[in-house]
């Protein structure tokens, strides 16, 4: 009788371990997703401030670069350079899973998209369903044209795409 | 009769309690010291990744902001680097991540200790290439060495473009042998001496992490030369410590280091000299240095097309360029030194060539004079108010 009284001790015991456990996977879990949320908009600010500070894209001055000046001839050049499979993979080590788009706003109206590299969706895979969101951020800017030497203002789109 | 028979009973349920004690008691030992392990091993890879992404987090901002030096304190630090990865914990066990192709980070191939030095330089050639970044461990000590009075300022000057917490020793040639280990988990020498160095050192240095790299300037320009890296190691022949190259063959082991300083850059830089004496591994060097030229590569492409637009634009009729007197021979080298008597109607193209000629063979790679043939037309295009090629 007595050890029936153990047996059912231990096996409350247990229970109540095993509700604490689950209840702090819980709070984990909770924490888990809102940690990733926040990742994946730091991701977002990392990435446009990278953008702004590529060699490839940013005005100079006798190599003194322009804040917040985007050279349109470099622009131009480089949109059609990293579409080359070629230079695809070497580019998305710098930009990963986003787009990267210029456009012009005044006085001209234009649009040049630099880097678009959406992650790949096998459409027949119904085991889950995945989608991406897209968070872009926008940045006020000035684009340069040095044939004309003449400035316009435009806006940089840069958003990336997270699971 | 029969209470004999309940007393003995009642002996045998006290037995079987103490049984029963001693198994529970023992899985829930089991269950609670299983626990605490899995914990502990929990927590220590949260802190391998904590790490990983703090220095995931200096890389990235090192892209965007150069020249700056910061002293970050750190946990207890085991950070293992090679060309492609680095590897934070035990190597075989511990977390790791690739560095990535487009990242030029010039580190040590081991990090120790509770405080590193983060620090980024610009490497323009002659345009803006790239951040380098620098991670040196405070605990690292760096002994620079010289022999003449000209020696002895180029050592003094690159000491003092190192950040603070750096304090590299400049000693002369004829003290090394007063050198004792200072309990540094690495020591670097460099030296600016210009003849190979064979000193026997303080027998403390024994099988202690000692590595050595001798600058050799060019004869017209200290911004750029070779850099020749060794390793102080038992020489099996005479069983003494001495320095032998880091490669089998002095050929092996002599790198290029590329730099150019701009004029509007007051104090002179040498990014790739640094990463020559910040890294202790030949390795970690030659795989910087290509991935900094590849980055090259790909610039230069596109400032070629740029250029190649800039031109084409100067030979249409009534282009305001051609109004601005900014014809196609404004971008021509006219300076005979320069290109080596080669006539370019685009000055980046003969860059290009040398950058592809460095990528495939660093033993041959000279663009000091593209660079300056470049500097020059780019001077000529501001002084006529033409578009500047960078």
């Amino acid at each position: 009788m007595k050890m029936m009284e153990n047996v059912a001790v231990m096996i409350i015991f247990f229970m109540l371990l095993g509700l604490g456990f689950i209840f702090y996977g819980k709070i984990g879990g909770h924490g888990a997703k809102q940690d990733i949320e926040k990742y994946v908009q730091l991701q977002a600010v990392k990435l446009a401030k990278v953008v702004a500070a590529l060699p490839e894209v940013r005005c100079s001055e006798e190599n003194v670069p322009v804040q917040d000046c985007f050279d349109l001839l470099r622009v131009e050049e480089a949109a059609s350079k990293i579409k080359d499979t070629t230079n695809e993979r070497y580019y998305f080590e710098i930009l990963g899973y986003s787009r990267v788009a210029i456009e012009e706003k005044y006085p001209g109206n234009g649009s040049i998209i630099v880097y678009d590299n959406q992650p790949d969706i096998n459409p027949t895979s119904d085991l889950e369903e995945i989608k991406f969101s897209y968070i872009p951020i926008y940045i006020p800017i000035t684009l340069f044209n040095a044939t004309i030497n003449q400035y316009s203002f435009g806006v940089l789109e840069v958003g990336t795409y997270d699971k | 009769m029969f209470k004999k028979r309940l007393s003995k009973k009642a002996d045998v349920e006290i037995q079987i309690n103490w049984i029963f004690i001693l198994i529970v008691g023992g899985i829930i030992l089991i269950f609670f010291i299983g626990l605490i392990t899995k914990q502990k091993t929990v927590s220590t890879t949260k802190l391998n990744i904590n790490i990983r992404e703090s220095l995931d987090t200096i890389f990235t901002s090192s892209q965007v902001a150069s020249g700056t030096a910061n002293l970050i304190n750190t946990p207890e630090l085991e950070v293992d680097f090679d060309c492609d990865n680095y590897y934070v914990g035990e190597f075989d066990s511990g977390i790791n991540k690739p560095l990535g192709k487009t990242r030029i980070i010039f580190v040590p191939d081991r990090l120790e200790g509770k405080q590193l030095i983060t620090w980024s330089l610009e490497w323009n050639m002659p345009y803006k290439i790239v951040d380098f970044l620098y991670i040196i461990p405070k605990e690292m000590r760096y002994v620079f060495i010289f022999n003449t009075d000209d020696e002895k300022s180029f050592a003094e000057e690159i000491a003092s473009l190192m950040p603070k917490d750096v304090k590299p020793e400049v000693i002369s040639v004829n003290e090394i042998s007063n050198l004792e280990y200072t309990n540094n988990y690495k020591t670097r020498l460099v030296s600016f001496v210009n003849q190979p160095l064979s000193a026997q050192l303080n027998p403390s240095f024994e099988k202690k992490d000692l590595s050595y790299v001798s600058i050799v300037p060019d004869s017209n320009s200290k911004e750029s030369g070779k850099v020749v890296f060794a390793v102080y190691s038992k020489n099996p022949a005479n069983n003494a410590y001495d320095f032998s190259y880091a490669r089998n063959t002095q050929d092996a082991s002599t790198f290029p280091y590329i730099d150019y300083n701009p004029e509007f850059v007051t104090e002179k830089r040498y990014p790739t000299l640094l990463g020559a004496i910040i890294t202790d591994s030949i390795d970690i060097y030659e795989c910087m240095l290509k991935k900094a030229l590849k980055r090259h590569s790909y610039i230069t492409s596109i400032y070629n097309g740029r250029v190649d637009k800039i031109i084409l634009a100067t030979a249409e009729p009534d282009h305001p360029l051609k109004q601005r007197n900014c014809v196609a021979g404004m971008y021509q080298v006219t300076d005979p030194n320069l290109l080596s008597g080669r006539q370019e109607l685009n000055p980046i193209t003969s860059l290009s060539t040398s950058i592809e000629k460095c990528k495939n063979n660093l033993a041959y790679c000279d663009p000091y004079g593209d660079v300056q043939a470049l500097v020059s037309v780019n001077k000529k295009a501001q002084d006529n108010s033409c578009p500047l090629v960078y």
